[in-house]
């Protein structure tokens, strides 16, 4: 809402500055965004006389001009067709910055004859779009005057963002009656719109249009009042400077004096009307719902399919206006215009909100209507419009012709300064509050347990309950009034978790993220959504997760994973020449949109090589084995006792590689992670080259510590341990993790770790077979082992490995 | 027999003369071996007369004792030789740059939600969480938000298509939902803080369609604006490592508090940057107020018995503030040069007390 400080001041008297006022108004909840002066360009434009006016020596089309601003006379070379002797003009002078082209003026010489600055034409002054030769002053402007001054452009503009809750302050009344209320300046209460009981002496003649509601009972508090009444003989032109003025420096055209007026009506006073061209209205007016198929051209160029029950004001042929929004086109006022129907009503924020949002219509009037408009005004804005109307247009009011009552829109509220102060800290004197309430509006009486009753305004239909009056309270006593108290202590039982666990699984992701980072992964943050073809290859993109709106269709469909995000943001690093990204994330997939749809994922992708190229070793391509590391180390930071998982190979996700992937599980069914190379069929769908692997940590089904579980206490062997190593010779097929649980299984206290060291294939080996190499720790925890204890263990383990994998001992 | 005397100056010369260790032990055999000159020498002794052996006695004695000296001298210096030549031999280009442990980066925004959490968590809140595909009751119907009212709109919600019941989901969007959710959950006192991800269907300069949040509630029977004022105050003032921070509250509106306030942190801009702390200007950081008795009611708390206050705040812009990020959109590009330049690495993030 843009308001110039001259519109204000019709409505406050006060001294303050701008810069002050804007203070003022932010303080109160009213924040001022900008604060612009149409006079700022214009500083140093002066008004100046054209003393003598001869053609230039070398030049048919420029002359060379002799100019005074009264206390000094400069030579100015023109080229516009109209300057001549004894012309008032607007005169820059070097160094001077021209508005409209932005380029800075300099001394210059024009075909040899010296210029030493420039008469600006309208346009170049940034006051009208085009122009024709050089702006003509009136004869009466003094010499030297600041033109700025001359044409009263001085008049700077404030910027304010009002809340939704004030639809009283989308008027410069209203905005005036805060900064009063907050002690900036008096109310010049004779210029604010109120009931002065003049309606009935206007008209001199029965209104030939009747109004009459047409509603269902469900519809009827979509608008309890509305008035109107006919002007004949109107002259419709446009209007005077000082209205076009008004409009103009809060950044509305003038379009003709009849559309001024409504819009003067609504700016100044939150008073939205419709003006329609009565020779244009086919029979008596109707306020009613609409039907589903009924059509609206309306004033914005647009036509409009109205659905049932939105609320129209037709006549005896077809709907004319969306009540409180927008009147139609047709019926709408023109330079021929000569008999009006001037309207005031209204209208419920609840029905011009669904309306309005149902067709998509932004308008001044919706604005309003939609945020609450003083139902008080109806019949006093009728009279204004009129009174304005008859002033500007001339022409004949007839009487007013009403439907439903006058109503009023007041809440009676008890105030307690007490409950004031155990609210919001501040302690306030009951004259005080009584000054504060009374300047806002409010009607106050006290009663004998001094708690204020308090009648609201029917401005306010923010005002509904205590809490209301008090944020006014403090409003304008100040937020700075409020005492600055430190917490209360927190007590254990305060602590709180959404679900047994959850402290523990935040902090898995901290862990997770600190681990990824120190393994040389960038965390980085997708979208949430994605498009619909990338989640279905990804497991999703059910119905069910597609946005109604999305930003656009690439972003669609809520993530079935974190991987499609992880590959863009790969791709995209690789674009701009980082060939090997190493990426993570930590964040929610949807599988549906319930709360128990919603998963934790931390998940991880590498890319293009290891390393980079380094003298000291080779640059191998990121293989499986690296990304299983990084998950094994994230799950073992976060608690998962690695030596316990199962690497499974069925069930795997289909956007992995079948044959390089593997999930990470703890007992059969219980899968805490994926692994593996992306699916070279991926790839290609989301244009990356191999190899990329990945993985997915699903970090809702990582175990937690029960609450008071102890570790149990460490066994320290003090016997010798060793190690030992054996060879077998296996048929492909056979699993390292086969061998190594054959190998553990053996004895499990003794058996303390088995590692693969050799995994051989080629000459010596029988085709279709493998070498694998391991070594064993035994460490015995009752005596030293003799040889024949290790002989005999070592027999079993060769023995189990034997029966387990049909394999051999390699000779 | 040889005289001791002449045996001497020759070994001594040849000691001085060896070049290396195997030459030194050549001459060592030669002298003092089991088969050398000077240990025949000694040998003779036992033959000897008493007398005789009391005179020569000696002199052998001195003779060897002269020997292995010399032999020990000479063998230190040429050890010393040895090594010198095999140190030089050694030399190794220092310069050569290392392999370096690839070290990653933690999302700025983490790190800033990280210290946050932290700060509050000591404050004595604890963390709650919610689900971000919320019902409209959650999201809005609970918070005091009307269906058709203005706020609403405001909010660019993002919605789901309409299931078999009519019902429509909505993507959060803002954490307050949790409020909700906490408080039909369990009894006041309740002090907590839902830390995440919010959605807003915007998309320019300075909005992205996916933001995060931290929302904050306290509810008891006597909390007032004051603790809020002293609770928000101290957050900025840590958050910002600024004792001195002047922070400012504005009365705004909030359907789902009453009174509300915006909070303003002293600022200034220079060279392009934006300091926090100094200067004249005022930068919007955080939105909050007293909890709306419908609110209250709606979470199933008797507002006659209890109050509190609630806050919310945008992480991206503490994170923008506090780190020097000029652009919102950058948090979500994922470029690895970015997040080298503004990420956070592992060993020196995520510290404090969670």
């Amino acid at each position: 809402m843009k308001v110039s400080l001259s519109w204000l001041k019709t409505f406050l008297d006060t001294n303050a500055s701008v810069d002050l006022l804007s203070e003022k108004l932010s303080s109160l909840g009213l924040v001022v965004d900008a604060v612009s002066n149409p006079a700022e360009p214009l500083r140093g434009f002066l008004v100046a006389e054209i003393m003598s006016a001869e053609r230039h020596p070398d030049a048919d089309k420029l002359q060379v001009c002799q100019v005074s601003t009264g206390s000094k006379t400069l030579q100015v070379v023109c080229g516009a067709a109209n300057a001549r002797q004894g012309l008032k003009v607007v005169l820059a002078q070097s160094g001077m910055t021209v508005p409209a082209g932005g380029f800075k003026l300099r001394e210059t010489k024009i075909r040899g004859v010296d210029s030493f600055g420039m008469l600006c034409s309208a346009a170049e002054l940034g006051l009208e779009e085009s122009s024709q030769g050089i702006m003509e002053v009136s004869p009466e402007a003094p010499l030297g005057a600041e033109i700025a001054d001359v044409l009263q452009l001085d008049d700077p503009v404030l910027d304010i963002d009002i809340t939704p809750n004030r639809g009283d302050c989308f008027a410069v009344q209203g905005i005036a009656r805060d900064l009063a209320a907050s002690g900036l300046g008096t109310l010049k209460q004779e210029n604010f719109l109120k009931d002065q009981g003049v309606s009935s002496e206007i008209g001199s003649f029965p209104c030939p249009i009747s109004v009459e509601f047409d509603f269902s009972s469900s519809d009827a508090t979509a608008c309890p009042h509305f008035t109107g009444r006919l002007i004949r003989g109107v002259k419709n032109g446009p209007s005077p400077r000082w209205l076009q003025n008004r409009l103009k420096s809060v950044g509305l055209r003038p379009i003709s004096a009849l559309v001024d007026i409504t819009n003067y009506m609504a700016l100044g006073y939150a008073r939205p009307m419709h003006v329609f061209d009565a020779g244009k209205l086919s029979g008596n007016l109707i306020v009613r719902a609409s039907k589903t198929g009924e059509m609206l051209w309306a004033l914005d160029d647009k036509e409009y399919k109205l659905d049932e029950g939105m609320t129209v004001i037709a006549d005896s042929e077809k709907v004319v206006s969306l009540a409180g929004i927008m009147g139609g086109e047709e019926t709408g006022c023109t330079e021929e215009t000569t008999s009006v129907f001037v309207e005031s009503a209204y209208f419920s924020p609840e029905s011009t909100a669904r309306t309005g949002q149902a067709l998509g219509i932004v308008s001044d009037s919706r604005t309003r209507f939609e945020r609450g408009v003083d139902p008080a005004t109806v019949l006093p804005g009728l009279d204004e419009a009129t009174r304005l109307i008859l002033e500007i247009c001339g022409g004949e009011a007839s009487e007013i012709v009403e439907s439903g009552n006058p109503f009023c829109h007041q809440h009676k509220i008890s105030l307690s300064l007490t409950r004031m102060q155990s609210y919001t800290g501040v302690s306030l004197k009951q004259q005080e509050a009584i000054t504060f309430l009374s300047d806002l509006g409010c009607q106050v009486h006290i009663d004998n347990n001094s708690v204020l009753n308090v009648t609201t305004p029917s401005w306010r239909h923010d005002l509904k309950e205590e809490n209301d009056l008090i944020e006014e309270l403090l409003r304008l006593k100040g937020y700075d009034e409020i005492p600055q108290v430190s917490l209360p202590s927190v007590t254990p039982e305060m602590l709180f978790e959404s679900a047994p666990g959850s402290k523990a699984r935040q902090n898995h992701l901290w862990t997770a993220r600190r681990v990824l980072a120190s393994l040389g992964h960038y965390e980085v943050m997708t979208w949430s959504f994605i498009k619909q073809e990338e989640a279905i290859l990804f497991g999703g993109g059910e119905a069910s997760l597609i946005l109604d709106n999305p930003i656009s269709q690439d972003m669609n469909t809520m993530r079935p994973t974190l991987l499609p995000g992880l590959l863009k943001t790969a791709g995209r690093n690789q674009a701009r020449g980082q060939p090997d990204p190493r990426l993570f994330e930590v964040g929610a997939c949807y599988h549906g949109v319930d709360p128990k749809d919603q998963e934790t994922l931390v998940a991880g992708l590498r890319a293009g090589k290891l390393g980079s190229r380094h003298w000291r070793s080779s640059s191998d391509d990121v293989s499986l084995y690296d990304i299983k590391s990084d998950a094994l180390t994230v799950l073992e930071a976060c608690g998962v006792d690695v030596n316990k998982v199962q690497i499974q190979q069925e069930q795997i996700s289909s956007y992995y590689h079948p044959g390089r992937s593997g999930r990470i599980c703890l007992g059969p069914k219980n899968c805490l992670a994926q692994f593996g190379e992306i699916h070279p069929k991926i790839l290609k769908e989301m244009e990356l080259s191999s190899p990329v692997v990945a993985f997915e940590i699903f970090m809702d089904v990582l175990p937690v510590p029960k609450a008071g579980s102890l570790k149990k206490p460490v066994k320290l062997s003090s016997f010798q341990s060793l190690e030992r190593d054996l060879a077998f010779v296996l048929d492909d097929s056979v699993t390292a993790q086969t061998v190594i649980q054959a190998v553990k299984k053996v004895d499990r206290e003794l058996i303390t770790s088995v590692e693969i060291f050799d995994d051989y294939k080629g000459k010596g080996v029988p085709e279709g077979q493998k070498s694998l190499a391991l070594t064993f720790r035994l460490e015995p925890h009752k005596e030293t082992l003799t040889d024949a204890d290790i002989h005999k263990i070592m027999d079993q383990v060769i023995d189990s490995v034997e029966k387990v994998t049909g394999g051999a001992l390699r000779s | 027999m040889t005289d001791a005397k002449s045996l001497q100056d020759p070994f001594l010369s040849d000691i001085k003369a060896a070049n290396d260790l195997s030459a030194l032990e050549e001459i060592r055999l030669k002298a003092l071996g089991k088969q050398g000159k000077v240990t025949q020498l000694m040998k003779s002794l036992g033959k000897m007369s008493p007398e005789e052996r009391q005179e020569k006695g000696p002199v052998y004695n001195a003779l060897r004792q002269i020997l292995t000296e010399a032999l020990a001298n000479r063998r230190h210096i040429l050890e010393e030789q040895a090594l010198e030549a095999r140190l030089a031999s050694e030399y190794l280009d220092v310069t050569l740059p290392v392999r370096h442990q690839a070290e990653g980066r933690i999302h700025p925004l983490s790190q800033a939600m990280f210290e946050a959490i932290s700060i509050l968590k000591e404050m004595g809140f604890s963390v709650a969480e919610g689900p971000h595909i919320e019902d409209d009751f959650y999201n809005f119907t609970a918070l005091n938000i009307p269906e058709l009212h203005p706020a609403r709109q405001e909010q660019d919600t993002f919605y789901f298509r309409e299931d078999a019941s009519g019902q429509r989901k909505v993507l959060r969007t803002h954490t307050s939902p949790v409020q909700i959710r906490t408080m039909l959950q369990s009894k006041p006192p309740l002090r907590i803080i839902a830390p995440g991800r919010v959605f807003r269907s915007d998309y320019d300069q300075t909005h992205t369609p996916v933001f995060h949040q931290i929302e904050g509630l306290y509810v008891d029977k006597n909390i007032h604006m004051g603790h809020l004022k002293g609770c928000l105050i101290d957050f900025c003032r840590r958050y910002f490592d600024n004792p001195r921070l002047p922070v400012r509250f504005r009365p705004a509106y909030f359907p789902f508090t009453e009174p509300s306030a915006e909070v303003d942190i002293a600022c200034t801009r220079r060279n392009g940057q934006l300091l926090i702390g100094e200067g004249e200007a005022w930068l919007e950081i955080l939105g909050a107020g007293m909890v709306h008795r419908k609110v209250l009611e709606n979470g199933g708390i008797d507002p006659d018995v209890y109050q509190g206050f609630a806050f919310g705040m945008g992480v991206e812009r503490i994170a923008m503030l506090k780190y020097g990020i000029p652009d919102l959109r950058s948090f979500y590009d994922g470029d690895q040069r970015w997040l080298k330049h503004h990420g956070f690495g592992a060993y020196s993030s995520l510290m404090g007390g969670v």
